[in-house]
């Protein structure tokens, strides 16, 4: 049992004295939640492969790490977006990486969370399916399409591949090398090509069939159920300000006649106002950088597919940096300045070329 | 607290804002909003008895803002706030609107919508003006030194006014020998002054000036810090020479075996090796050229390991031995010092575009050249010792022809713009052919003369009438190599008439630009620069030495190619703006800045990223984004890219902004 198989290795780990804590998740009645372990006496307590993503494990980190570096040598056991989430916080100044290795795996999914409270799955069921190259049909939307569900080298340190294969740690860095090094495993190899090629062969389809089209008015419709409960921005890792600009009261609140001016010019307006544009401006503060957990989208409490607007929007406004959150290297686009690009939108608007 | 009490003074700047714009309707409207106490009309706000309207009426009316609605804030912003300080009222609690660029002049052919816009105008200035705070200017200290960057006439100029005054100054000079381009000039129009008799009193006085500290053959390398607290590091290139102990006896040139083009005279003659300039450098050192030097040449290949010495072997030294004091040490000597200033002049210069950018007008032909190239042939010191000869063959040429505009006034080949010298300089260069060559034929192709300086129309008609210099009106299309000689192929625009002219030499009045690397330095200095290399002012006409970095001034052709006259009075401009800041204790600066709500900032350092200032930093212990006030400008870059409002420029928060685009942006 890969979930066994894995509470050793941190075992062992705590054994050889390279490490001091593992974060990791862990059950709870109805769902899974991460657990701060320091002690290889409560290893029994997690469940380092869970089917359920009920936070991004990254967005865990950050919490540790974010006024000071981990004061002990910590294993996190993260999901290939979630890791993909740590290497992009980094660079946002969210997470200091110092004292931290990360443990990545070719992920199986994870269920919607709402789902599983009421339909509950044992983890190993989920990776049963993918063991043959296949994949669970109850797993999430953003699972089903997701476009690194292994290790990427260079993002976290160790890889552990399931797919087509008895379980095999391979590195993903230098630490990871030196780690493994340390514990006696010897490196191995497995072929899961074909089976992250079937995933994003499944994203292009999906991109192209989910698309949200008819311009404003179909933006309009599909965001018509929503709350403004704002739990869509609470739940996503990159929105990582301490006070979103959109509950900022000194820059929306409104005087009445402000109300009854957009009344009188727009034939009448919903209320309350600003909802769409929650939604728009959020997409331009985080787009560059979505990493596509689908975190919103279970967040949801009316259901709405948001990770069809992030998830493709998202692609699109990376394809234009050229920049790939979480996997590439280099600053986000937000905080780099380049004198030469973007030509191709030169003259767009009707300006001289 | 938001403003209660405010006042509106509407302008009608003569009539160009009160012919379009209904003004006493504009503060009749205005004066009915719950948050004004006064609102009034005069025919000019900036006038005195204008600006004692607003005194009085702050007194009167016990006013808490003040907004002005007249012309652009460039022009009158200070005029007024500085009002409003009399009056007792801080200065920060008055805006311009902004109501003759934006509603009476766009608009003047409909008054109505004019009038409507212009109250709009002025409705969003209230709404930005009641969350504005009252500010108090920074002070900043100064380090009462000066950099000037270029060792030209207009450099020259600036760090002798400043060194003069008392202010001790560092000049950096990339070439070995301070002089710039004036330095290879022949004469100098109109008045036929020879550069090296008057340029050099001044570049002695430099050489030898007290507090002048001069680094030549020495780049910038990096600058940091701000107005009155410049850090700068200067890499001195390496000489191989130790100029303490050189004397510039210049024992060596002479026994120097290789030989190469010189740089001080435009490839129009050799140099050796290890070289001095020319015999009037300041400072009048030796140097090596390491990539010609057969020794250094050798050792860097040894070094690198592509050849292997043999025992014994001896390699040139003949310089060292011939040197009395022992100066040359073939060691590379680069090093980078630092430097503390509390101001900067750049005075880059210029270069003009090489003949060989214009193979249509005969630019790969040895005889045809740039005029700055022939200016060496024409300098008594030059080359041919002032009597021009072919570079090709050495034989004095019976005709020359002139080309002007090359490459300028020409978008699609060079610049647009016109290069400003050439009509006169070329003149020149014709009036002197004729001095030495009396009977060499002169031939100058011109589109227009453009001679406009004190004693410049005289000269042109001089070269016209007493030296009979063949000006032809009209452009050249063409010139070819025929036999001997060179064909131009031109038109006469005057008669209307295809020209053809067989000459012995062509010089190309080539397309001035801003200096070679110019753009590294700007980018270091973090001042803007236009594509062809000029450096950019704040305001073309008033502001024309100014630069946006506070405390860093442009002087000479830098800004844009001008003659000599116009460079040195630039130099002397710069001087003084310089000594304007470094004649104070303290500076003080504008409190409009960056501030950081530390509750909201995530320490994500978005902001850093954006600052052109280098003016952030994230604090380590508190995970903030920190502003180094006197580093930064206000421009509100950081403001932008913040994903929330932790990082806001004083006065012009987001809820301001916001506030004052939503009343712009009704339905009109």
């Amino acid at each position: 049992m890969s979930n066994d198989m894995l509470k050793k290795f941190i075992v062992d780990a705590f054994e050889k004295g390279l490490i001091e804590a593992v974060m990791a998740p862990a059950a709870t009645k109805d769902s899974y939640t991460y657990a701060l372990i320091t002690k290889k006496e409560d290893v029994d307590k997690i469940t380092p492969i869970a089917p359920v993503m009920q936070w991004n494990g990254a967005d865990m980190l950050r919490r540790i790490t974010k006024l000071k570096k981990s004061e002990r040598k910590l294993l996190a056991i993260l999901r290939p977006c979630e890791s993909r989430t740590y290497k992009e916080l980094v660079k946002f100044n969210q997470i200091n990486p110092e004292n931290i290795i990360v443990l990545s795996y070719d992920c199986p999914g994870t269920i919607h969370a709402r789902n599983f409270k009421y339909e509950p799955v044992e983890p190993e069921n989920l990776v049963e399916e993918i063991k043959n190259g296949g994949k669970s049909e109850k797993i999430r939307d953003a699972c089903k399409v997701c476009e690194y569900p292994a290790p990427i080298p260079g993002v976290g340190d160790i890889g552990l591949g399931l797919v087509n294969t008895d379980p095999v740690f391979f590195s993903l860095s230098d630490k990871g090398k030196e780690f493994l090094g340390a514990m006696g495993i010897t490196e191995g190899e497995r072929d899961a090509d074909a089976w992250v090629e079937e995933h994003r062969k499944r994203r292009e389809e999906w991109m192209e069939k989910e698309r949200i089209t008819g311009g404003r008015k179909g933006i309009e419709e599909f965001l018509s159920s929503c709350l403004n409960c704002h739990n869509c921005k609470d739940m996503c890792p990159i929105c990582f300000c301490k006070e979103c600009f959109f509950e900022d009261h000194n820059v929306f609140d409104y005087e009445s006649n402000k109300f009854y001016n957009w009344a009188d010019d727009k034939d009448g307006i919903r209320l309350p106002t600003d909802r769409s544009l929650f939604h728009i401006g959020r997409l331009i503060h985080m787009g560059t950088s979505c990493i596509g957990c689908g975190l919103c989208q279970q967040a949801c409490p009316m259901d709405i597919p948001l990770y069809r607007l992030f998830g493709i929007v998202g692609n699109d406004l990376q394809k234009v940096f050229n920049y790939k959150p979480g996997v590439d290297d280099n600053l986000p686009p937000v905080m780099e300045f380049r004198e030469d690009e973007l030509h191709e939108f030169e003259g767009l608007l009707g300006g001289e070329e | 607290m938001a403003m209660k009490r405010i006042g509106v003074f509407i302008c009608h700047c003569g009539r160009n804002i009160a012919g379009t714009v209904d003004v006493k309707r504009v503060a009749e409207e205005i004066g009915k909003r719950e948050d004004v106490a006064f609102s009034t009309t005069y025919v000019f706000m900036c006038s005195q008895p204008g600006q004692k309207l607003i005194e009085d009426s702050i007194k009167e009316y016990n006013l808490d803002g003040v907004v002005v609605a007249n012309c652009s804030p460039t022009l009158h912003e200070r005029t007024m706030r500085n009002a409003a300080a009399r009056a007792g009222l801080n200065p920060y609690r008055v805006e311009i609107a902004n109501i003759r660029e934006w509603a009476a002049w766009p608009h003047e052919d409909n008054p109505e919508a004019a009038t409507r816009k212009a109250i709009r105008i002025i409705n969003a200035t209230i709404e930005k003006l009641k969350a504005n705070a009252s500010l108090e200017p920074l002070e900043v200290p100064v380090i009462r030194r000066a950099l000037v960057i270029g060792g030209g006439v207009a450099g020259i100029q600036a760090a002798l006014d400043l060194a003069d005054a008392g202010i001790e100054t560092v000049m950096v000079e990339r070439e070995p020998s301070i002089g710039g381009n004036m330095f290879r000039l022949s004469e100098t129009f109109p008045t036929l002054d020879c550069p090296q008799c008057i340029l050099t009193p001044k570049m002695n006085d430099v050489g030898g000036h007290p507090n002048i500290k001069l680094y030549t053959y020495s780049e910038i390398e990096d600058v940091s810090g701000f107005m009155g607290n410049f850090k700068v590091k200067i890499k001195k290139k390496a000489t191989f020479v130790d100029w303490d102990k050189c004397t510039g006896c210049g024992e060596c040139l002479r026994v120097c075996p290789v030989s190469v083009k010189s740089e001080y005279d435009l490839g129009m003659k050799d140099r050796t090796s290890i070289y001095i300039v020319n015999e009037q450098a300041v400072p009048l050192k030796a140097l090596i050229d390491q990539d010609s030097c057969i020794r250094l040449k050798f050792e860097k290949k040894v070094q690198e390991g592509k050849i292997k010495p043999k025992k014994n072997v001896k390699i040139c030294s003949k310089c060292a031995d011939v040197c009395e004091p022992e100066a040359i040490h073939f060691k590379n000597n680069e090093e980078i010092v630092e430097e503390e200033v509390g101001t900067i002049v750049v005075a880059t210069g210029y270069e003009v575009m090489p003949a060989e950018a214009f193979p249509e007008l005969g630019g790969k032909y040895p005889d045809v050249i740039t005029a700055l190239q022939f200016e060496r042939l024409l300098s008594p010191s030059g080359p041919t010792a002032g009597v021009p000869r072919r570079p090709s063959d050495g034989k004095i040429p019976k005709s020359i022809a002139f080309v002007h505009c090359v490459g300028s006034r020409d978008p699609q080949n060079g610049v647009p713009y016109c290069s400003r010298i050439c009509c006169m300089y070329t003149i020149k260069q014709a009036m002197l052919v004729k001095h030495a060559l009396p009977d060499t034929a002169v031939y100058d192709f011109y589109i227009d003369i453009r001679s406009n300086g004190k004693g410049y129309e005289e000269f042109y008609h001089r070269a016209k009438e007493e030296y009979g210099v063949n000006f032809i009106r009209g452009k050249v299309s063409k010139v070819y190599k025929v036999g001997d000689k060179y064909r131009v192929q031109g038109v006469d625009t005057l008669t209307g008439r295809i020209v053809e002219v067989d000459v012995d030499m062509v010089i190309l009045a080539t397309a001035a630009k801003g200096s070679e690397g110019v753009k590294e330095l700007a980018k270091k200095l973090r001042i803007p620069y236009d594509e062809w290399g000029w450096l950019k002012e704040v305001h073309l006409k008033l502001k024309p030495l100014d630069t946006p970095v506070g405390g860093v001034f442009i002087a000479g052709a830098a800004q844009f190619i001008k003659d000599i006259t116009d460079s040195v009075a630039q130099g002397s401009g710069a001087a003084a703006k310089s000594l304007g800041l470094l004649s104070k204790p303290q500076l003080e600066k504008e409190p409009l800045l960056a501030r950081v709500d530390t509750e909201i900032c995530a320490g994500c350092g978005r902001c850093k990223d954006q600052c052109a200032y280098g003016a952030i930093t994230i604090d380590p212990i508190r995970h903030v984004s920190v502003v180094n006030e006197a580093l930064c400008e206000g421009c509100g870059a950081c403001s932008a890219n913040c994903p929330t409002t932790a990082i806001q420029v004083v006065n012009f928060k987001k809820g301001q902004i916001i506030r004052a685009v939503d009343i712009l942006a009704e339905v009109f």
